[in-house]
């Protein structure tokens, strides 16, 4: 799909599940893949990028999890259920989900990179026997920015999730930290291992760091880009990374890839 | 076919071209050589190259993609939201261009090869290309990427003792000439070819390589971007320059148009992504990017560069720099390191 053909989805239903932070269910069909975005606009405002973050698999319905941080999401969070918004895409190349047969997955979430890494959750548990161990690492800032904390505790018996907070008062269930902390502390299986990565730009580097440290290949690496997308179709060259764009060979890049193009 | 015409069959030929497409054209209109929709202005040969390239007539500023409504009630003007947009409908519109110089009749090709994935720009099957012999100026190096050769035209105009000579190089252009009864004289012209005094023909894949790696050149390119403004002029000017960026129009009547405006890669938040995080902060970063698009990226690509040496950007540039010295420079250093 490589054009600008808009179409005009329903919200359904509009929950705020953290601060700032909506999640909107929306009728209609979207076919993507885990990790694919759109870019859904607001009429007169603008448009922005979204990954959905339901189940692929849900025929009617979709999500899209939304905070409220510039002109156009800020108008966005103030729609209502029986509102419009107006989508295309969804664009770029998703998770190499068939890579990741039989491997143990080690998934790296900082904050909202939380949510592109939502469907491919929901793809694994659907084939659970398929894969190995799922290792679920998230950093978020406070006890209150933690997205789908419920849904993700019902998981809690087939994944394992560590997540760890910036600031952290009193005793609680999730410890204090940054997510680099369980990359260096926690016990994995290197060579099985697949890390899938979404989060801040400051993240990356970091974890990566620490990765490599432990003996990890930079292939093994797979990161979710977040460039400025203008176009979304690989025509407004907004959101290169070197002699890649974003929106077209991306946003999931492996590391040994990307890695000579970051900076360029 | 190639033959020599006279005077009233050149004038003949525009007249039928601006009645069956609508034609842009490099013209002489109160004493000044533009390029812009023909107005029955002047055609001159040799063409001058102008500062606007055809870009900019190909895909208008703010050109609406996509219409829609907010108006629950409808469109009071009766536009349909599922119709497509007024520009992907006149894609099937047939345009001319007139008095392209040698080095914009390839860059019309390029640039139309790069949105060729999407419905945006009209085909180039939809397009007559009237090259035409161009008047050199010191600003050109096509010859430097080996455009000495008159390419990718549908008609070529060209001037010698002898008067007006034109050249079909397609179908469409053998039909124009048809259409308007000329027939092939005795006498038959030549094409000219371009003579630059060029002192460098690049190696493309040395200059790519070169481009590509950054950290040898890191100084270079601190040094030029200390001199470069950032003000985006060459990137204006480059027929083969096409960043943009996604705009909202609002008409009173509640419509809402979804359109692309002409950006450049020099401008400050070009990269910038969520919470004013700027990918490429400094100019000597931007300007990289220009240099790494055109010559690298592109060449990966297609083998191509997005740049056709016609010195619009040296003549641009407000600061002076040299894209021809700057990349001269470049190829020089890989050379060196090679041998």
């Amino acid at each position: 799909m490589n054009n600008f053909d808009y179409r005009n989805y329903e919200i359904l239903a509009k929950e705020e599940i953290a601060p700032t932070i909506f999640l909107y269910k929306i009728s209609g069909k979207l076919q993507f893949r885990p990790g694919q975005f759109v870019q859904a606009a607001v009429p007169h405002i603008g448009e922005s990028t979204f990954a959905p973050c339901s189940d692929p698999a849900q025929k009617n319905l979709f999500e899209l999890c939304i905070r409220g941080c510039g002109s156009t999401t800020n108008m966005m969070t103030k729609l209502l259920p029986g509102d419009n918004l107006k989508i295309r895409g969804p664009y770029g190349n998703g998770w190499p989900i068939d890579k990741l047969k039989g491997k143990d997955i080690i998934m790296v979430a900082g904050g909202m990179g939380l949510i592109p890494l939502r469907p491919l959750l929901y793809e694994i548990m659907r084939n659970r026997d398929k894969y190995g161990c799922i290792h679920l690492i998230g950093g978020f800032r406070t006890i209150e920015h933690i997205l789908f904390k419920d849904e993700l505790a019902k998981w809690g018996k087939q994944i394992s999730i560590d997540f760890y907070l910036e600031n952290l008062i009193g005793r609680s269930i999730y410890k204090k930290g940054l997510v680099t902390e369980p990359l260096q502390k926690e016990k994995f299986n290197v060579a099985k291992s697949v890390i899938l990565m979404c989060g801040p730009e400051v993240m990356v580097p970091f974890c990566i760091e620490t990765l490599l440290g432990r003996g990890f290949e930079e292939k093994q690496i797979y990161i979710s880009y977040e460039r400025r997308m203008e176009c979304g179709i690989g025509v407004c060259q907004h959101c290169n990374i070197g002699r890649y764009l974003t929106c077209q060979d991306g946003p999931i890049f492996r590391y040994d890839q990307i890695k000579p193009e970051i900076g360029k | 076919m190639k033959t020599y015409i006279n005077k009233h069959q050149l004038d003949q030929i525009i007249a039928y071209i601006s009645h069956e497409f609508e034609t842009f054209a490099t013209q002489k209109i109160d004493g000044k050589v533009v390029f812009g929709k023909y107005k029955k202005g002047l055609i001159l040969i040799p063409t001058p190259k102008t500062v606007i390239p055809f870009k900019k007539f190909l895909w208008p500023d703010g050109q609406e993609v996509a219409l829609y409504s907010s108006n629950p009630e409808g469109d009071p003007l009766g536009r349909s939201e599922k119709s497509p947009s007024s520009r992907q409908a006149s894609n099937n519109k047939k345009y001319a261009f007139i008095g392209l110089t040698n080095c914009d009749a390839i860059a019309l090709e390029k640039f139309l090869a790069e949105f060729s994935h999407t419905n945006l720009l009209p085909k180039r099957e939809n397009i007559l290309i009237v090259s035409s012999e161009c008047k050199i100026d010191e600003f050109c190096f096509c010859t430097a990427f080996g455009h000495d050769k008159i390419t990718n035209f549908d008609l070529h105009l060209q001037t010698d003792q002898n008067g007006h000579a034109v050249f079909s190089g397609s179908k469409n252009g053998e039909k124009v000439l048809r259409e308007n009864g000329v027939k092939s004289h005795m006498k038959k012209p030549d094409l000219k070819n371009i003579t630059l005094n060029i002192p460098n023909i690049f190696n493309k894949k040395e200059l790519s390589l070169g481009l590509d790696d950054l950290p040898r050149f890191k100084d270079f390119w601190q040094k030029i971007a200390n001199n470069c403004f950032g003000c985006g002029a060459c990137s204006a000017v480059c027929p083969l320059c096409f960043c943009t960026k996604h705009t909202e129009k609002n008409d009173l009547d509640s419509q809402n148009h979804s359109c692309l405006s002409w950006d450049s890669c020099f401008a400050e938040n070009f990269s910038q992504i969520q919470n004013h995080l700027d990918l490429r902060p400094e100019r000597v970063n931007r300007l990289y990017n220009w240099y790494h698009h055109k010559f690298v990226r592109a060449y990966l690509d297609k083998k191509d560069f997005l740049c056709t040496g016609c010195g619009r950007c040296i003549k641009a540039c407000p600061a002076h720099l040299n894209q021809y010295k700057i990349l001269s420079s470049i190829e020089n250093q890989e050379e060196k390191v090679n041998e």
